[in-house]
């Protein structure tokens, strides 16, 4: 039993650390702290992204907007910074807080509505994203400024800005959902929303605030890439949420609300950046790499249900051992 | 008459529970036994074990002299043990034919042959002496007919044994009787019944012996001609009927609760009333009368009209954040849906709605956070291996006990208890009561809505009769009798 509850705890730590070895024995220039410190980068935006999103999973909601949300950003912050000469602290300011409002919209939608997280967020995936082409007018906002582009492409000492973002936010995030109360709302709400708010918890109120947090996150996602590609682009980010799910998922987060942690995120985030980047060292070319990642979803998950053994199992157990 | 199916010392343990313990009965060829037990005995363990559900820890299952370590519902199935629960299997669009074959093609070449299907299936209705269409979809059936059809199943499955776990729940007295006759003529045929009841008139009534389980223990068996209620009742209960409830000498005090014209849009028309401090006021009426209804609008669950005082000050309790702020604390019926956190832990959900009293900056201490999951769980002898136990794991005793040390650890003053032994085993119950006794003694205003007759009786001081959405009426302890609450119950003055 001691064994199994191992697997099941660490059975993501397990996975990375398995990729790590099959990479590092099949590629020399795999296990480098460069190319570590490479893959921590690859990964900022996503990992970023997957926070938000473990919170809103966790509740048991869903948020498939923040790719659309990571364009609408940039686009909004680049214009404020290149055609309406906003100072750029201003400009990142205004836009965060902008996003933060469209994600407790988007909450605010869901709670009041009474609609599936999915149907809305579906929703405002498509209108956010119509909005990134309609202010940008189809085409890529250039000539950010430099000091607005070390944001994505500078570094503190050997570090890249983007990695201290990423770790400072995991950081945050962690301690929030485990050291306070209100992070054991949040589970509770994931759990059985029912019994939270009979336990006298605002849930509508901490279920805004979550959308608000993914809205919030998404705006520094955007902001990091943006910055990180020198321009907003209105089409940046597109397909980004699945990505993002699928981090998730994959770092044991359950799809069904109440349980996951902030690190089996980063972990999950870790796999998808280990896998892409060791498979392209490798010559794996990207259609390859996607059937590949989406295997790794399914066996992860397929793991977690089977590590979750209910009663069904248990008797198919004994059975072998009789 | 032989021995068909025989248990031996079957012993089921889940985390901090055992829910079989060492339990040994033997069923005969052609008898009715019923078994009987309290609320928690162990008697659905029992037939899952049978079934094949669950696999028991220790012990084994004899079928025909042949032993097996543990069922699995194939093996159960092939050796002709059918068990009728209370959810039906059936398929609502799928006609009386074509459920009673459910998963065996009588075919003809490639096709299903209907007309053979049909003639067996009318003929094995018709053997029950009952005229019914079997062309007809099944969920045109009354619940009886249906039951009916489960019947059939399992007897064209040839079956040996039959569990029938609280048959008659659903049924009308009449289509009971015509139940009690199809058990005979199974019986006639040598098919062992295993009849699952707590009515007592009804087991007298059809069963030939009758085995009594509580707490997850086998008891004993009796012929049923050769006991009565009385006797059951104890060996149910494990002490006699008036040593069910603990005596408390208490002192009543000023009204702390009172209730002005409660209204709410669908059921509830001008309840008032009142609870003292160190009162148990007991809630009566049938399903449907409005008294977990109206325990919701006190606590804030629920919208409604009128007016509500604490302490003889008016207060304004739109959510259960207000009802718990106002020092109301619910203990709802349905423990699973809306009572405990099942995912979270027992610690984690003691502190859960007094958490910000131990937090810091939103920080929840950890030490007081530890310190009061463990008084909680020593003052209500919280059964588990440790405070972090997801409460799912625990037994039904003890996840209401994890809910009532959550509203406990709140410092309520008010409590409502809706249902609050429903499903929880005896030793467990008795523990329940002797808490809200002392909780009353302590000066705390309680109201207990109960459907269980003895448990109204034997616990309130004062009881408020209930029905369709009106107060019918009011007992004090020494009028109260179960006539004169039944009478105010269904509405006959």
């Amino acid at each position: 039993m001691a064994k199994n509850n191992f697997l099941k705890r660490f059975s993501t730590v397990i996975i990375l650390v398995l990729l790590l070895v099959i990479f590092t024995v099949s590629s020399s220039s795999f296990f480098t702290a460069r190319n570590f410190i490479n893959i921590l980068r690859q990964i900022s935006v996503l990992s970023i992204l997957s926070v938000g999103m473990t919170f809103v999973i966790i509740s048991g909601g869903m948020d498939l907007s923040v790719g659309s949300l990571v364009g609408l950003t940039g686009v909004i912050c680049a214009k404020l910074i290149v055609e309406l000469q906003v100072h750029p602290v201003l400009s990142i300011l205004a836009t965060l807080i902008l996003l933060a409002i469209v994600g407790m919209f988007t909450g605010y939608l869901i709670v009041k509505l009474h609609v599936s997280a999915i149907v809305i967020t579906l929703g405002m995936m498509t209108v956010t994203r119509g909005f990134a082409y309609i202010l940008s007018g189809g085409i890529p906002i250039y000539d950010i400024p430099e000091d607005v582009v070390y944001i994505g492409q500078g570094y503190v000492g050997p570090i890249p800005v983007p990695v201290i973002t990423m770790l400072v936010i995991v950081a945050i995030a962690a301690y929030l959902l485990r050291k306070t109360y209100w992070g054991r709302f949040v589970y509770a709400i994931g759990g059985n929303e029912e019994a939270t708010r009979l336990a006298g918890v605002s849930v509508d109120r901490i279920k805004v605030a979550l959308y608000a947090i993914s809205g919030f996150l998404s705006g520094i996602a955007g902001i990091t890439l943006m910055a990180r590609v020198s321009s907003g682009a209105p089409a940046s980010g597109t397909g980004t949420e699945m990505d993002v799910v699928t981090a998730v998922v994959i770092g044991g987060v359950s799809i069904n609300g109440g349980k996951g942690t902030i690190f089996g995120a980063f972990v999950g985030a870790m796999i998808i950046g280990v896998l892409s980047n060791g498979l392209t060292i490798m010559n794996v070319g990207e259609y390859y790499q996607q059937v590949v990642k989406g295997t790794v979803l399914i066996l992860a998950v397929a793991f977690d249900a089977y590590s979750n053994t209910d009663k069904i199992k248990k008797i198919k157990h004994q059975a072998k051992e009789d | 008459m032989g021995v068909i199916l025989e248990l031996k010392s079957i012993t089921k343990e889940y985390p901090g529970v055992t829910a079989l313990k060492d339990v040994s009965i033997q069923f005969e060829t052609g008898e009715v036994h019923a078994i009987m037990g309290e609320n928690g005995a162990g008697k659905s363990t029992l037939i899952k074990t049978i079934s094949g559900a669950i696999s028991p820890n220790a012990g084994k299952i004899v079928i025909d002299g042949k032993e097996y370590s543990q069922m699995n519902p194939t093996l159960s199935k092939s050796l002709g043990i059918g068990v009728i629960y209370q959810e039906f299997n059936l398929i609502p669009e799928l006609s009386v034919a074509e459920n009673i074959f459910l998963g065996r093609r009588l075919t003809n070449g490639l096709t299903i042959d209907r007309k053979l299907m049909n003639k067996k299936a009318a003929e094995i209705i018709e053997g029950f002496g009952i005229n019914l269409n079997v062309n007809q979809p099944v969920r045109m059936l009354t619940v009886a007919y249906q039951q009916l059809v489960e019947i059939a199943k399992s007897i064209s499955n040839d079956v040996r044994v039959l569990i029938m776990d609280e048959p008659s729940a659903p049924l009308t007295n009449r289509e009971i009787d015509a139940m009690f006759g199809i058990i005979e003529k199974l019986k006639q045929k040598g098919i062992a019944i295993i009849y699952i009841s707590h009515r007592m008139d009804e087991v007298f009534k059809i069963s030939d012996r009758i085995s009594v389980m509580r707490d997850g223990e086998y008891i004993g068996t009796k012929l049923t001609s050769e006991t009565d209620k009385a006797e059951l009742i104890s060996m149910m209960v494990g002490r006699s009927l008036d040593e069910q409830f603990p005596v408390a000498e208490k002192t009543i005090g000023d009204v702390v609760l009172e209730l002005k014209n409660i209204n709410t849009p669908t059921l509830l028309k001008n309840i008032s009333f009142n609870v003292k401090a160190g009162e148990i006021l007991g809630l009566a009426g049938l399903v449907g009368a409005g008294r977990t209804e109206t325990a919701r609008a006190i606590y804030g669950a629920d919208t409604y009209t009128g007016d509500i005082y604490i302490d003889g000050e008016k207060v304004n309790i739109e959510r259960p954040k207000d009802g718990i702020r106002e020092g109301i604390a619910l203990i709802p019926e349905d423990r699973k849906k809306h009572g405990a956190l099942l995912e979270l832990n027992i610690r984690e959900n003691i502190s859960f709605v007094s958490i910000k009293d131990i937090s810091k900056m939103s920080v929840v201490n950890k030490n007081k956070d530890k310190s009061l999951a463990q008084e909680y769980i020593d003052r209500l002898k919280i059964k588990t291996p440790s405070m972090e136990q997801l409460v799912k794991n625990l037994s039904g005793g003890n996840q209401q006990k994890v809910v009532l040390a959550k509203s406990l650890a709140s410092s309520s003053k008010i409590m409502i208890f809706d249902e609050p032994t429903r499903g929880i085993d005896v030793g467990a119950k008795y523990e329940i009561y002797v808490l809200m006794n002392q909780l009353a003694q302590e000066g705390m205003a309680i109201i207990m809505i109960s459907s269980e007759m003895p448990e109204l009786l034997g616990m309130s001081d004062r009881i408020i009769v209930m029905h369709e959405g009106e107060i019918a009426g009011e007992l004090s302890k020494e009028e109260a009798t179960q006539t004169k609450i039944l009478e105010l119950a269904s509405g006959n003055q």
